[in-house]
């Protein structure tokens, strides 16, 4: 409700952005011209940036005295420190530092929505929030969604893989080398199995807390559509003509129905009776 | 040749878009059989004689295409494009389901129109989660997912995840329709000490449905708030709203906080507010005739003070079947004493007094009245009279909260004779010190209003006369008994008072205290500081009366909870068999009571009501199914991704 008052962590939330920013703007040119020094600098200073986010949250845990789930404030901090953690268990696993940009970039420009319209209040839990499920259910969705982001970024470099070989030549030999199309379905296998749990947590957790495993709730449909959208990417896949290009293109596609589960359900015009809308 | 063509036609699977066709294909004619369903004429043709025929050929005749058509059917519904087609319609129809509003079609009439609404309503999309056809399409996702199973032959080991993942959709499907179909769900409202056998049913409005054999009574219901967390809120008007500018907490307060012009800060803060005073004697002209009465009771028992001539002072009602109590000083003649038992009506008084020190002048008014004060030094008009006054924070206007005078308030304007203009302000019987200064002028007579509220006719009435020390018992009027009253150390047996002292002059002195900690009527102690004046104001929480801030009003400051947000609602419930109780548990949201296949689940309370608890009644045979089909599902998807790769990869690097 105000505009003079801030919380004591909202200058951390400014230098954490910023260095998300930095990270994106140095691993751009990093990865363009396949500078290997100036992309580990990149990484280093995501790196950096992570570990700020981890205090931020940390500090809003305490300051909160609840986890920091509750308002889309709050997962604007959380998701991005998820996608970094997504990003660097990849780039430990297989050495993808080329999704250092686009987390980087995309960690920056949710946490510039975020201070947009800083809404620090600290809102208490209402009753069913206060649930053993929540933490998983919030935190297995959201790991979710940093997978399937990270999948959606490696589905795009496949597809923009042709046409970086064709304007850089033999230059990019190494680019050719990395088969894009493989991790981006590893990514979204990873995500799929977390958006699996994160549906079938949410619908334990609310036949605790309503009665209803299911209630047709606008935030719900949304989460059954991503669901959905991501077998229909498994079942095209296994048909021989879908494999390939067009599975990338799906791949991307359905990543747009995580985002309008994510951000989007507050604007659709049945939100009014959604028991999940952030305020 | 022709032989080979056709087994080439027959081993190419179906295109996603003519499975696409199908599908829709499908939704219409589910649409319309879900239309005859609906209409009861064609419920009474079908149990007639002939439309029972003509429904034994229409099955006769469905149940034989579909045997000839078996083998393209199984084809066409075990394929890949048919299960992604099949996924596409659920996910547009889902989708479709959050864009359009969900509702009857009079709820709906009101933001489409009635055109829109009817069309809607026609390819029923108004109650989409609930249509004929959208569980036909979830029928048709399971018959395909169970033929998809046979045709892959999934029960291989190696095939066993997806066999789980398949299988579990199929299984919590079958779940939900057993829900469906042989479950119940209703709302019981309940309130502290009913009991109840039957619920609501939430799926058939008008109808209900037994416990069978039990019944649920409400022993305790309460609610618990976070901490409310008091903090003073500035808004500033701006074209005439107000907004929030910020928040200071009551501890930063402490310090002097910067608002315009002006600054403010807390000097002190009383979580339970209360006003106590001390009767002490005083000279002639600064107080009033007074008694104090001491009444026993619990500790030290309790003291009233009766104050002569002051209209709500005056009196006192003792608790049925005791008499009122009125205290006078002077003995009242023959007709004052009939009067007393007419009804009176409601009057403003209000007290006008030009120095702190000086006499007080007690003027009665009319809302609408102009009256001369002070020896015509003064006009006293009397602008508007708020029986419940709130100030409402959204509009920022004054109102009443109902005709109860609970918080009565009076708007006057004090002008010196001859004057056009004059201090504007609103009065408050309740918060003597505290008044809206509208004017800037806030020097000149302090002025304190008081509400005698209408009273019945008394029956029964006891007076005291301080100065001739008699009691007078009136019954209707009429004077019953008139006696000296004895020591003031014996009190006054007729009304119960263990002792009474008596003043020809007293007043009382007052005191800010706080009945305890809890945050039950804060109040907070206001400075004002703007250039070398200060003021002190006391600032409560109740009723949202905000303090409008020196040099121009247009900043207010207000008491307010950060929230009232509910913390928990708890219902303590027993199960009842026979009359006997067999069962009793607190439940709460997150944690429900399960009995012989019910679950009761704390799920509203009332603001208003602070008895009422409403519980939700599910009965679901189809949860064990649900519950197992989530568990096949998840373990399914892990075990064909995760787990399954792992067991490949080592038994081939074995056979290596």
């Amino acid at each position: 409700m105000s505009s003079e008052n801030i919380s004591p962590h909202f200058f951390l939330v400014i230098v954490m952005t910023l260095a998300y920013a930095a990270a994106f703007a140095v691993s751009v040119p990093a990865a363009l011209r396949k500078k290997e020094k100036l992309m580990r600098l990149g990484a280093a200073l995501m790196a950096a940036a992570f570990a700020l986010n981890t205090y931020v949250i940390a500090a809003r845990w305490i300051e909160a005295g609840r986890p920091p789930f509750k308002t889309m404030y709050e997962t604007l901090l959380f998701y991005p420190w998820c996608v970094s953690l997504v990003t660097f268990a990849l780039i430990y696993l297989h050495g993808l530092k080329v999704l250092t940009p686009f987390s980087s970039g995309v960690n920056a420009l949710g946490l510039a929505f975020a201070l947009w319209r800083p809404d620090m209040e600290i809102i208490a839990l209402p009753p069913a929030l206060q649930s053993g499920w929540f933490v998983p259910h919030v935190v297995t969705y959201f790991v979710a969604y940093a997978g399937l982001f990270v999948s959606f970024a490696l589905a795009v470099l496949s597809l923009a893989q042709p046409y970086w070989k064709k304007r850089r030549g033999a230059e990019a030999a190494e680019a050719q080398a990395i088969d894009f199309e493989k991790y981006a379905h590893e990514a979204a296998v990873f995500g799929i199995a977390a958006l699996t749990l994160g549906l079938v947590m949410g619908a334990v957790w609310g036949k605790a807390a309503w009665g209803d495993y299911w209630s047709w709730d606008p935030k719900e449909n949304w989460a059954l559509v991503s669901w959905l959208a991501y077998m229909i990417y498994l079942h095209l896949r296994l048909m021989g003509d879908y494999r390939g290009r067009k599975a990338m293109w799906v791949l991307t596609l359905a990543f747009s129905a995580v985002i309008f589960t994510y951000l989007g359900i507050s604007l659709l015009p049945t939100a009014g009776g959604s028991l999940h809308v952030y305020q | 040749m022709v032989k080979n063509t056709t087994t080439i036609v027959k081993a190419s699977p179906p295109q996603i878009s003519s499975c696409l066709l199908y599908i829709i294909a499908y939704w219409i004619a589910l649409l319309i059989l879900g239309r005859l369903a609906s209409r009861p004429e064609a419920i009474t043709f079908i149990f007639s004689w002939p439309g029972q025929a003509a429904a034994v050929v229409a099955a006769a005749i469905l149940g034989l295409a579909l045997w000839n058509l078996r083998r393209p059917l199984y084809r066409t519904l075990a394929s890949l494009p048919f299960a992604v087609s099949m996924m596409i319609s659920i996910v547009a129809a889902t989708a479709a389901g959050t864009f359009i509003m969900q509702g009857s079609s009079q709820d709906l009439a009101a933001s489409y129109g009635s055109v829109l609404t009817r069309l809607l309503v026609g390819f029923g999309l108004n109650d989409l989660f609930h249509a004929l056809w959208f569980n036909g399409f979830l029928l048709l996702l399971a018959v395909s997912l169970l033929l998809v199973v046979v045709k892959k032959k999934m029960w291989k080991t190696r095939k066993w995840g997806y066999l789980l993942a398949h299988l579990g959709v199929v299984v919590v499907l079958v779940g939900g329709l057993t829900g469906n179909v042989f479950g119940l769900k209703g709302y019981m409202d309940l309130t502290k000490g009913k009991t109840v056998d039957s619920a609501r049913n939430t799926n058939k409005p008008g109808a209900s449905f037994s416990l069978q054999g039990f019944a649920i009574r409400l022993e305790d219901f309460s609610i618990e708030h976070y901490n409310p967390e008091y903090r003073l809120n500035l808004y500033a008007e701006k074209g005439g709203s107000y907004q929030a500018v910020k928040w200071v907490s009551l501890k930063d307060a402490a310090d002097w906080q910067k608002a315009g012009a002006a600054e403010f800060r807390v000097a002190k803060t009383y979580p339970d507010f209360h006003l106590s005073s001390d009767l002490e004697p005083a000279r002639e002209g600064e107080g009033r005739p007074a008694v104090a009465l001491g009444f026993p009771g619990a500790d030290a028992g309790h003291e009233v003070s009766l104050f002569a001539g002051d209209p709500e002072r005056s009196g006192m009602e003792l608790p049925p079947p005791g008499p009122m109590v009125e205290f006078v000083w002077e003995a009242p003649g023959e007709a004052e004493l009939a009067a007393r038992s007419e009804a009176r009506p409601e009057t403003h008084v209000v007290s006008v007094q030009e120095t702190p020190d000086g006499p007080a002048e007690d003027v009665s008014v009319e809302p609408g009245g102009s009256y001369e004060v002070l020896s015509g030094k003064y006009r006293l008009k009397a602008l508007a009279y708020l029986p419940d006054f709130v100030y409402d924070t959204d509009t920022h206007s004054p109102g009443t909260r109902s005709e109860n005078p609970n918080n009565p308030a009076l708007k006057v304007t004090l002008m010196k004779a001859g004057a056009s203009e004059g201090r504007t302000s609103w009065l408050f019987a309740k918060m003597p010190d505290f008044s809206m200064q509208h004017g800037k002028d806030q020097a000149g007579p302090r002025l304190v209003y008081t509400l005698k509220p209408a009273s019945e006719p008394v029956a029964r009435e006891v007076m005291i006369v301080g100065q001739t020390r008699e009691l007078i018992e009136l019954d209707h009027g009429k004077v019953a008994k008139r006696e000296t009253l004895g020591p003031e150390s014996s009190g006054i047996p007729e009304i119960g008072a263990s002792s009474y002292k008596l003043y020809e002059s007293a007043r009382e002195s007052e005191r800010y205290e706080n009945k305890s900690k809890e945050w039950n009527n804060p109040v907070v102690e206001v400075e004002l500081r703007q250039g070398s004046t200060l003021e002190s104001v006391l600032l409560p929480a109740s009723h949202s009366q905000p303090l409008r801030l020196p040099p121009d009003g247009k900043t207010i400051l207000a008491l307010e909870p950060k929230s009232d947000e509910v913390k928990a609602y708890r219902s303590t419930l027993t199960v009842l068999e026979g009359g006997n109780k067999v069962m009793e548990k607190t439940v709460a949201v997150n944690d429900p009571l399960h009995y012989k296949g019910f679950s009761f689940y704390q799920s509203s309370f009332r603001k208003e009501d602070p008895n009422y608890s409403g519980i939700q009644v599910v009965k679901d045979p189809g949860l064990p199914l649900i519950w197992a089909g989530f568990v096949m599902v998840s373990g399914g998807v892990i075990f064909a991704f995760y787990i399954r790769p792992r067991i490949a990869k080592k038994g081939a690097s074995d056979v290596e």
